[in-house]
């Protein structure tokens, strides 16, 4: 286990004779192990990639349907994410995707060929602290693919070790199962909120990540709900998800004051919501979370954003209201698998646009253009 | 424990109020007196019976397993409760139980008491410093009246307090009756779209949500519940509603696992109680899956054969959490237990659920809850009410006794 940032060493892939960057969109052949990639130079171009073979312990999979997150976008638009995740070459893009498996190695009982799978992309050593107490999105010595230098799981076939796929059954689709991986990351959110059945809550953002805790939270019996964007086709889409939650389209000028004012009489509670979830990232957003809470409760940080940030320090005291954080997940696949699975959570409606893997390209400018309206982008490929 | 003195002597006047209270030249009988006193009803010797527009009929238990009607005065308002005109009560499996076998544990038939707390109705007077309340307000009981001034009811665990005045439990009289006084701090007021019999349910759903909470529920995990009885489907509605899933039901009578069915659980296994606690084990987890063992298990019977059984059946680290009451005293495989990390949580009544479990109701957040409510019955015929309880061919969930608008 210790071993998967060798096994999976980009420079096997960016040293091998087979690899080139495309710079058309080809014809579909399968035997191509095609493949979309950003860089260094802000750059994003189909690659093709050599067809990988399946050692002990690990499985081929043909990747089905991949959806794009906004921080593959990022990595492409800004080269990085912090101090430590740089775009320094070619980097595969894509971590949300599901596929069939084509071929296992040797020792694999786990899965068969054929079997429908999605694919946890996170490889953790499981030896380090944190590894050993079931935090493994802690490891720091993390394989995580489409987090450079590791290749991503949007390509055509993609070598995987079988313990960290998750079989799916027929009745879950590709789609469905590439979706897991952004349900994973509101379950586990949700998870750590302290979220309970009939609590008042409040969530700031209504994209992709927002939208799928929308869908998680219902789930739990979150009541009533409360969603804010900046955007009405944002919010209309999170009504169309859910047609109970209340929607409160916000504007830049309003102040976090006015925007948690405006959340607690939508939800009728002038003493405050009992939790928020903030899946934007920004400040005012975060502080606008902190102020509509009633005392005790808790704001849970799934966004990203600015490095430094600052908060209401004295009413957070006053009020015993917490701020906690989220990095990825950890041991949520099998339980976002047995929710859609249950149909608790449907999120074959977040899927906006769909392009083949030859239309790679074309995906990503529309998942970074506004005005196409895009809310999930899902790259498939055919068997 | 409120107060409720019937001065002797009034006048005509003074005994007549806007509520439609009538002067009566009946007095209080002492036997009628000391019963009511027992169960913390006072109501002087020789007084003026005071009656309401409607007679206050309640139907009391005696020790020796009898249920009769007998009309009650109307209760006088202390200052810090409210008269209520009971709509809606619910019968629960422990009043049975006190009825047929006269206690539950320590808690005995002693005197003859009013059944009852599982109730909703209406305010018809407020007491002098009451705020939060107004003539005409429908509401939903909270029969655990506690002190608030002990340990346990300040540091926030007041289902403990160990002075509670609990309606309808040995020694204090309940809510089946037509008019009742009741401390406002446990009055909860309902909205208009909620019926008098969905308040009454909030109690019995109330000890799932209780439960649900104790076991700290979270979306998707997989949960046993035992017993389909009202409390299971309490449970099993709550947890469902906290997302928890699959749910997997159980009960030794195929009757229940079809009432569970109809609320939308499929998952339903019949108890052989032949079966040892490995089969009972293997049951269960065949029914739930492989990869999906129980990690919460509701046991709602109090049986030793399922709370054992569940035992086994739980995964590794999971929680039996017991709502259910059986045998004052039950054999545990500890070892099995210490090995997998199987630890027991109990949870006793609810406390602080009437305004969610009110809101969910109310939002028909747990499904349709008056699917609950399979048989109706008049106050004047309470007594049939109880008998249909016990009649296994009448297949009740939850019996309902209800008054009608005066």
């Amino acid at each position: 286990m210790a071993a998967y940032p060798a096994e999976f060493n980009p420079r096997k892939v960016l040293d091998d004779p087979a690899f080139k960057i495309i710079d058309t969109v080809p014809q579909r052949d399968p035997s191509i192990n095609l493949a979309c990639a950003y860089n260094q130079h802000k750059q994003i171009h189909l690659v093709q990639k050599p067809k990988p073979s399946a050692g002990p312990g690990q499985v081929v999979v043909h990747i089905r349907a991949t959806g794009i997150c906004g921080s593959d976008c990022h990595f492409w638009k800004h080269g990085r994410i912090g101090d430590t995740m740089v775009v320094r070459d070619e980097c595969g893009a894509g971590h949300e995707s599901a596929g069939q498996v084509i071929e296992v190695g040797e020792g694999v009982t786990k899965v068969k060929t054929g079997d429908k799978v999605a694919i946890e992309a996170g490889l953790p050593c499981g030896t380090c602290d944190f590894c050993k107490i079931g935090r493994y999105n802690a490891c720091e010595t993390v394989v995580f693919f489409s987090t450079p230098p590791y290749h991503g799981t949007l390509t055509r076939y993609h070598l995987h070790p079988a313990d960290w796929v998750h079989k799916i059954p027929d009745s879950v689709s590709f789609e469905e199962g590439s979706l897991l991986e952004p349900l994973a990351v509101a379950l586990a959110g949700i998870d750590r909120s302290g979220l309970r059945l009939g609590d008042p809550l409040f969530i700031a953002g209504a994209g992709p990540i927002g939208l799928v805790t929308l869908l998680a939270a219902h789930a739990a019996g979150a009541t009533p709900i409360v969603i804010t964007d900046l955007s009405e086709f944002r919010l209309e889409f999170a009504k169309k998800l859910v047609p109970s939650v209340h929607t409160v389209l916000i504007d830049r000028s309003s102040t976090p004051t006015e925007v948690a004012q405006k959340v607690k009489e939508t939800a009728g509670l002038p003493k405050g919501l009992h939790c928020a979830i903030d899946c934007t990232g920004v400040e005012s957003s975060v502080q606008a979370a902190i102020f509509s809470l009633r005392f005790g409760s808790t704001v849970f940080v799934i966004g990203v954003g600015k490095d430094y940030q600052n908060l209401p320090f004295m009413h957070c005291s006053a009020n015993e209201i917490d701020v906690k954080f989220q990095y990825r997940y950890a041991n949520q696949y099998p339980k976002a698998i047995r929710l859609v699975e249950g149909g608790l959570v449907n999120l074959k409606p977040l899927v906006t646009h769909r392009f083949t893997l030859e239309n790679a390209v074309e995906a990503f400018e529309t998942a970074v253009d506004i005005s196409r309206g895009a809310v999930k982008c899902q790259i498939l490929d055919e068997e | 424990m409120p107060s409720l003195v019937t001065a002797p002597s009034l006048t005509q006047e003074q005994l007549t109020n806007g509520n439609g209270i009538k002067p009566s030249a009946k007095l209080v009988s002492p036997q009628l007196s000391q019963k009511l006193k027992l169960g913390g009803v006072l109501a002087q010797s020789g007084s003026h019976f005071k009656r309401g527009k409607k007679p206050n009929t309640a139907l009391w238990v005696t020790k020796d397993h009898n249920i009769y009607l007998e009309e009650v005065p109307y209760p006088e308002c202390h200052p810090d409760t409210c008269i209520v005109h009971v709509r809606a009560t619910g019968i629960c499996g422990s009043e049975i139980h006190f009825w047929k076998t006269g206690r539950i544990g320590d808690c005995c038939v002693s005197h003859d008491l009013i059944l009852g707390h599982e109730s909703g109705g209406e305010i018809l007077e407020v007491g002098a410093n009451v705020k939060d309340f107004a003539v005409g307000d429908r509401v939903s009981i909270e029969p655990g009246v506690a002190c608030f001034e002990c340990k346990q009811c300040i540091s926030g665990r007041y289902n403990l307090c160990p002075d509670v005045a609990f309606s309808g439990t040995p020694p204090t009289h309940g809510t089946m009756a037509r008019y009742i006084a009741h401390p406002a701090r446990f009055l909860h007021k309902i909205p208009t779209k909620m019926s008098f019999a969905q308040a009454a349910l909030v109690e019995p759903l109330s000890v799932g949500a209780g439960a649900v909470s104790r076991a700290n529920v979270k979306l998707g995990q997989p949960v046993l519940v035992c017993g389909a009885g009202p409390i299971g489907l309490a449970a099993a509605l709550c947890a469902r509603a906290a997302g928890a899933h699959p749910v997997c039901i159980t009960d030794l009578d195929e009757n229940r696992l079809a009432q569970a069915r109809e609320f939308g659980f499929e998952k339903t296994v019949k108890v052989d109680l032949n079966w040892t606690r490995h089969d009972f084990a293997k049951e269960i987890r065949n029914v739930m899956g492989k990869d999906c063992h129980p990690e919460i298990a509701f046991e709602c019977t109090g049986a030793q054969s399922s709370i054992v059984g569940s035992i086994y059946a739980l995964v590794d680290g999971g929680v039996l959490l017991q709502v259910g009451c059986g045998k004052p005293d039950v054999e545990l495989p500890m070892m099995a237990m210490s090995f997998r990390e199987v630890s027991i949580i109990t949870s006793f009544r609810y406390k602080q659920t009437w305004p969610v479990m009110i809101r969910m109701i109310a939002d028909n957040f747990l499904g349709d809850a008056s699917k609950f409510i399979t048989h109706t019955f008049k106050l004047e015929d309470s007594v049939k009410a109880f008998e249909t309880c016990v009649t296994p061919a009448e297949r009740s969930i939850k019996v309902q006794i209800v008054d009608e608008d005066d």
